[in-house]
């Protein structure tokens, strides 16, 4: 094949079309955040409420808590699929990417039948009398942390697994030869050449979780208000310039999180790919 | 260059192999094996890949688990012990140098590994990479170092802690020629200071000959041969072991007769009579004689025909063509007053008698 004299080239349509979509709407919701006579009116109308600030403070805490909870659930997860025989892999993988496949209304809906007052659990629970009156589980943070959780554990699975693949199993061995016990060779082989995957996967889940709607929507209660919710009400009030200013604060913090992330942690040193 | 300073001294255990044998299934990778290694000896298994070479090693690292029979070393049965507990060195093929640690932390770890204090680790490893010439490279990581140099660190690490024994699984086959034969010099500087017994597996016979006490050539999952390199050179025990080091010429030739305790083999012109241990059944035999030691002159009477010359340096390469078809090739040292013969001059072979090795169904008759 020919080469091209620039592949940079090759870029342009996928530029034009981020450009026209994605950069101007934010430019123009930027500016309107700034409101009609350029001031930071906006911004003090909207984080003057007492609502705003908890909403937000909320929306921080379920996405670090959720985040979190992910990760001890994946890592494990993603361990025993890359040490498990071909067949178990396959399975598991199966199990964990179908609801991925799966429209996000369509499970928040299931959960709603699994957790209702009359939902599968509480009948099941009441049957085999554990409990005798129904538990209140739907319209629960609780019942936040149980969808969210499960609609964002491939987005943790996926880069964790990738990185354990990515181990090469001959340092485990050198790791073994050298005297090192199951326990060790986790500590000091596995679990830090994972480090990327589990980082990768924490930013993925903590930046889509920030932005989560419709989960918190259908089977949160009234408290359990996240910021996307926060802002779809204000527009659904026509408060454009609060929504585009509560918008814009949820941005800078997406990006300083991912800042932080990248100060606080050098990919390449983890990774090994320093060159001198 | 400084000279480097002696490496601290550990003392090497003999590794005996009893009735050792791997197989998978119906597939028999290493046959039964005895073998005895001795206290700081220098054993290389040579082999083609699938001779069970690697096998072999990995049984002994603990990485493979025998079939049957058993391993020693010293006085320990380490047969079923895990890999972890052997306290045997090893050099991996791609040196398996862990990326997320510098190269003090790696020739650190089997010390930490062992509770060895942190004061005490600090000294071996700085005495252990001064031994391998690396001491500058302390604050490194792997990846910031050539292939030579990660060479280094893993023999480093894989001696610091003082084993035994060491393995090494082809550990300069992704080198060059020029590093390769350096680290040959370098590995075998370190063995003899510090007196540890090394098992080497290699496909290079070149690397084999140079550094080993003994040699084991592999074929099959079996031992074809083992012994010191000059025996394996001067008296391959079969046609394999004459073919798989160093090149021999090798062809087939009519018997005239057999006497006890020698043959006459009919060599188109001359008669050739080598003295032999056993006498063969058939009607004709088959010769290896080295390059080296195939000697000829110009003749226009003789049995060859000069086919090609190549200059080589140091001697002249010449392939000699038979008049059956044959193809002869002979080395001759480059010495003042010798003029090269030119291609297409007929040639009269001088054969060896003393350096031709006969065999009779693949085994040697001598």
């Amino acid at each position: 094949m020919k080469s091209l004299r620039n592949p940079g080239m090759l870029l342009i349509p996928l530029m034009a079309f981020l450009l026209v979509f994605y950069l101007l709407p934010v430019f123009l919701m930027l500016l309107r955040s700034a409101g009609e006579g350029w001031s930071f009116a906006p911004f003090v109308a909207a984080f003057d409420s007492v609502v705003t600030v908890k909403v937000f403070v909320f929306t921080v805490k379920v996405a670090v808590g959720v985040t979190l909870l992910t990760l001890l659930l994946a890592y494990p997860l993603a361990y025993f699929i890359v040490t498990t025989s071909d067949r178990m892999a396959a399975l598991l993988m199966a199990i964990v990417l179908v609801p991925f496949w799966t429209s996000i209304l369509i499970r928040s809906y299931a959960w709603m039948v699994l957790l209702g007052r009359k939902g599968v659990i509480n009948e099941l629970l009441t049957w085999i009398g554990v409990i005798e009156t129904p538990i209140r589980m739907l319209n629960t943070t609780f019942a936040v942390y149980i969808g969210m959780i499960h609609v964002l554990l491939p987005f943790m699975i996926l880069p964790i697994l990738s990185a354990l693949k990515g181990i090469d199993g001959r340092l485990v061995a050198a790791a073994e030869n050298l005297g090192a016990g199951p326990a060790s060779v986790f500590r000091h082989v596995i679990l830090p050449l994972s480090m990327p995957g589990v980082i990768a996967g924490s930013v993925l889940v903590f930046v889509l979780a920030l932005g989560f709607y419709i989960t918190p929507a259908l089977i949160g209660g009234p408290q359990d208000m996240m910021i996307s919710m926060l802002i779809a009400q204000k527009v659904e009030l026509y408060e454009w310039p609060e929504a585009s200013a509560i918008a814009a604060v949820l941005l800078v913090l997406t990006l300083a999180a991912l800042a932080l992330v990248g100060r606080l942690i050098s990919i390449e040193k983890v990774l090994g790919r320093a060159t001198g | 260059m400084s000279t480097p300073p002696p490496a601290p001294s550990i003392s090497g255990s003999p590794v005996r192999f009893e009735g050792l044998s791997k197989t998978y299934g119906p597939v028999t990778a290493v046959k039964p094996m005895d073998l005895e290694v001795r206290a700081g000896e220098f054993l290389s298994f040579l082999g083609p890949s699938g001779s069970g070479k690697t096998t072999t090693l990995m049984m002994l690292a603990g990485f493979e688990t025998p079939s049957t029979g058993r391993l020693i070393v010293g006085d320990t049965d380490i047969t079923s012990m895990p890999p972890a507990k052997r306290n045997i060195g090893m050099v991996f093929q791609n040196y398996a140098l862990f990326p997320h640690m510098t190269v003090e932390q790696n020739v650190a770890f089997p010390l930490r590994m062992r509770g060895v204090g942190p004061a005490e680790q600090t000294r071996m490893v700085a005495e252990m990479l001064d031994t391998v010439g690396l001491a500058d490279f302390a604050g490194r990581f792997p990846a910031q170092l050539s292939g030579g140099q990660q060479q280094r660190v893993a023999l480093a690490r894989a001696i610091v802690f003082k084993p035994p024994v060491l393995l090494m699984d082809e550990p300069l086959s992704a080198l060059d020629k020029y590093l390769r034969s350096r680290l040959q010099m370098e590995i075998k500087r370190i063995q003899r200071d510090l007196g540890i017994t090394v098992v080497y597996v290699t496909h290079d016979q070149d690397e084999a000959m140079t550094m080993s006490d003994r040699i084991c050539v592999m074929r099959d999952g079996g031992i074809a041969q083992i012994g010191a390199p000059e025996t394996l050179y001067r008296a391959p025990a079969d046609e394999f072991v004459a073919g798989f080091l160093g090149e021999s010429n090798m062809f087939t030739r009519p018997l005239k007769r057999t006497e006890p305790g020698r043959i006459v083999i009919d060599m188109a012109r001359d008669d050739l009579v080598l003295p032999v241990r056993q006498t063969p059944a058939g009607t004709a035999v088959k010769l290896a004689v080295r390059p080296e030691h195939l000697h000829f002159h110009p003749d226009d009477s003789g049995i060859a025909t000069v086919r090609d010359v190549t200059y080589v340096g140091d001697h002249r390469r010449y392939e000699l063509a038979l008049d059956d078809g044959t193809l002869l090739v002979a080395k001759q040292q480059e010495t003042d007053g010798i003029t090269p013969v030119p291609p297409g001059a007929r040639v009269a072979l001088d054969w060896p008698a003393g350096q031709m090795r006969a065999f009779a169904d693949g085994v040697a008759l001598q």
